[in-house]
């Protein structure tokens, strides 16, 4: 009687096996056992198991952990958050997608690494679980970053050395090598009545203060380095203005949207030419909200209460000699505008500083 | 200076009695079997592997108490751009290989060898090659004679100049120390990429040929320090050949096996002194006449 329950419970082992193996491509075990009789406790796995056939498992991406830790070896280093998802997102760049990391899956659940590749590995032949993390890691990391820094992807446990200021998650600007950002973008629209869309990239990035983050949220290394380019996902038109609308009001088409290129922004078509140090502040430093217009005193911003002994005029490219220094600054700027000048008040001649030669400094 | 002693060494090994009554010598007989029976340690440096982290130097600085910089210092890359050798405070050191234009590094220290050059030219027996693979040094047996780092042939053995008192020859230990206690050398054991295996010699050898085999566009078709000078405990594989390029090229025989005869002979037998200073003058006589010539 045992002898027939256990020859069906084999047959039907068998079945299940069978069901999952792809038949038109006879497995041969010794693609991936080193042994004849490999059991569940003895799987005598060849070292790295790479092969389609050692792959029966097809899960879907969103399936995936977000982020996973890896924390089993941490000794000299913290353990690294791994953001699973933007990696699983990657998975469509090469021919092995998922098992191009999970190169062993057999029926069930996912393998964790840790399953075979063990901390203190016996078989030579096997990488440890250190081995098979930083191998798996470091074989695209370093041909992309081209660096060895264990803090990529670490932080340092020792509290003596500065931790790593940059932000981990801006991958873009962090982990990747240098990526020319683009000046002037030029979009052609569907939009017939003005197809053109002129944005200025750079000067978005400089007079906002952004981080590429802020805008290419949610980016992962699939959204450029797609092996498909033509799998490019289409966007709604929602999609495509989200960007814009969280700063820009949707329903002013014309202040993208135009029959050609558009020039730059330039703070002087406002009604107020910026001159140095003014030019070099990102907008946010005077427009604390995008609808605040700063009134043209030097009290608006600037605490300090300036007299003309603790105010260095040079800074304004204007250089005072020593006949005007007497005066207080009342005395030729109006109280409540700074900007306006006076002269006319001991000179009739109608001179003004304004008119003064371009890129010299002008000595009063 | 130096050349009348090699012209003296260069007599002796002429000498038939040299060679004849001291070629039963039991210490090489005995390195001879571990290097046979392939059970002593040994590592496996797979230099593909290696990313150039530089953390087996802390690793290594920090267990033999050596000077030593914070971990994330040693990360500058900037080393790299020359070919650094051992020295008295670094046991190891991890260069580029020069040949390759992308950044490939390998790891160098001893290799300990089995049949090492540097013990069989010490004259004391300083440096022995132990059961377990490592060549050890025993300090107080040192004389300070310094022979051992004119034999070695990877130019290994460094000798503490700026140590005027008790001056030592310093080189990599094989952390035997650690070995004795079954664990692994410190720099193995902290390499990330375990670009590095230990394990008996035998294994690695089968280990390293089974990762030939499999991916043959990534190695070049040899293990170095399988054969070389008879064999080393450290075995090394590339993507290039590392004879004449990172290592030198050498023969399959054991470099040491000529002095290893007359300098182990002579101590061993105990050579009366009388015998040994007629040598000595013979020598000397023959070279003063060679130097009016
Ligand atoms: S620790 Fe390992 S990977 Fe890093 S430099 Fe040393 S041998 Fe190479
Ligand atoms: S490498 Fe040099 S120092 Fe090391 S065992 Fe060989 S001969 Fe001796
Ligand atoms: S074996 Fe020990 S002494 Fe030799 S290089 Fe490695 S850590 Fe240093």
């Amino acid at each position: 009687m045992k002898k027939i329950i256990f020859a069906l419970s084999f047959i039907s082992i068998q079945a299940y096996i069978y069901a999952f193996v792809d038949n038109s491509n006879p497995t041969n075990c010794k693609e991936c056992h080193t042994c004849d009789k490999p059991s569940t406790q003895a799987l005598c796995l060849h070292p790295c198991p790479r092969h389609e056939t050692t792959n029966s498992n097809k899960h879907n991406l969103s399936e995936g952990p977000g982020i996973v830790f890896f924390k089993d070896i941490a000794e000299h280093f913290t353990p690294v958050k791994f953001d699973h998802r933007a990696h699983a997102d990657m998975s469509s760049l090469g021919v092995e997608k998922c098992n191009f990391c999970h190169h062993f899956t057999p029926p069930g659940k996912i393998q964790p690494c840790r399953d075979c590749h063990t901390k203190n590995s016996e078989d030579l032949k096997r990488p440890g679980l250190k081995g098979a993390y930083h191998r798996q890691c470091l074989g695209c990391h370093r041909e992309w970053s081209h660096d060895n820094k264990c803090f990529s992807c670490h932080e340092n446990t020792d509290k003596k050395t500065p931790v790593d200021p940059s932000d981990k998650s801006d991958i873009i600007a962090n982990a990747h090598p240098k990526i020319q950002s683009p000046q002037t973008l030029v979009y052609k629209t569907p939009y017939r009545k003005a197809p053109i869309v002129t944005f200025h990239h750079g000067q978005h990035i400089k007079s906002f203060g952004l981080q590429c983050v802020n805008c290419h949220e949610k980016f992962t290394c699939g959204n450029c380095h797609d092996s498909d380019p033509n799998k490019k996902k289409k966007r709604t038109m929602q999609q495509v203005h989200q960007s814009c609308d969280k700063c820009h009001r949707a329903d002013n088409c014309s202040k993208c949207h135009s029959l050609k290129e558009m020039a730059p922004f330039n703070h002087a078509d406002k009604g107020w030419k910026l001159n140095y140090p003014h030019s070099k502040l990102a907008c946010k430093e005077c427009h604390k909200t995008p609808e605040e217009k700063p009134k043209k005193e030097c009290k608006f911003c600037h605490k300090t209460e300036w007299t003309r002994q603790n105010f260095n005029h040079n800074s304004t490219g204007l250089k005072i000699d020593a006949a005007h220094s007497m005066f207080e600054c009342s005395y030729c700027h109006s109280e409540n505008n700074t900007f306006k000048v006076f002269c006319n008040k001991c000179h009739f001649d109608g001179r003004d500083p304004k008119k003064k030669p371009v890129g010299e400094y002008l000595t009063l | 200076m130096s050349t009348s002693r090699r012209d003296f060494i260069k007599i002796l090994a002429t000498l038939p009695l040299a060679s004849s009554s001291f070629a039963s010598d039991g210490h090489s007989e005995k390195n001879g079997d571990l290097a046979s029976n392939g059970t002593s340690y040994s590592v496996l440096m797979d230099s593909t592997l290696c990313v150039g982290c530089r953390k087996c130097e802390w690793a290594c600085n920090d267990k033999n108490h050596l000077p030593n910089k914070d971990i994330s210092t040693f990360e500058d890359t900037s080393v790299f751009a020359f070919r650094r050798r051992p020295e008295v405070d670094k046991f190891t050191v991890v260069n580029k290989i020069q040949s390759l234009k992308e950044q490939q590094t390998i790891k160098i220290q001893c290799m300990h060898c089995l049949h090492p050059a540097c013990a069989s030219a010490c004259i004391v027996g300083a440096l022995k090659k132990q059961e377990c693979g490592a060549v050890t040094y025993d300090a107080d047996k040192c004389i300070g004679c310094r022979y051992c780092m004119v034999a070695c042939p990877f130019q290994i053995p460094a000798y503490e100049y700026k140590n005027v008192l008790t001056p030592k020859v310093q080189k990599c230990s094989f952390c035997v120390d650690k070995l004795e206690k079954g664990e692994k050398p410190a720099c193995v054991e902290m390499c990330p990429n375990e670009a590095m295996t230990f394990g008996t010699r035998a294994e690695l050898i089968e280990v390293a040929n089974s990762r030939m085999h499999q991916h043959p566009e990534k190695y070049f078709h040899h293990i170095y320090g399988e054969y070389e000078a008879g064999g080393t405990s450290w075995l090394y594989l590339s993507q290039i050949d590392l004879r004449g390029s990172e290592f030198p090229q050498l023969s399959s025989d054991p470099i040491p096996k000529l002095t290893e005869t007359i300098q182990h002979g002579i101590f061993k037998n105990f050579v009366p002194p009388l015998a040994l200073f007629t040598l000595l003058g013979v020598a000397m006589h023959s070279l003063k006449d060679k130097d009016r010539d």
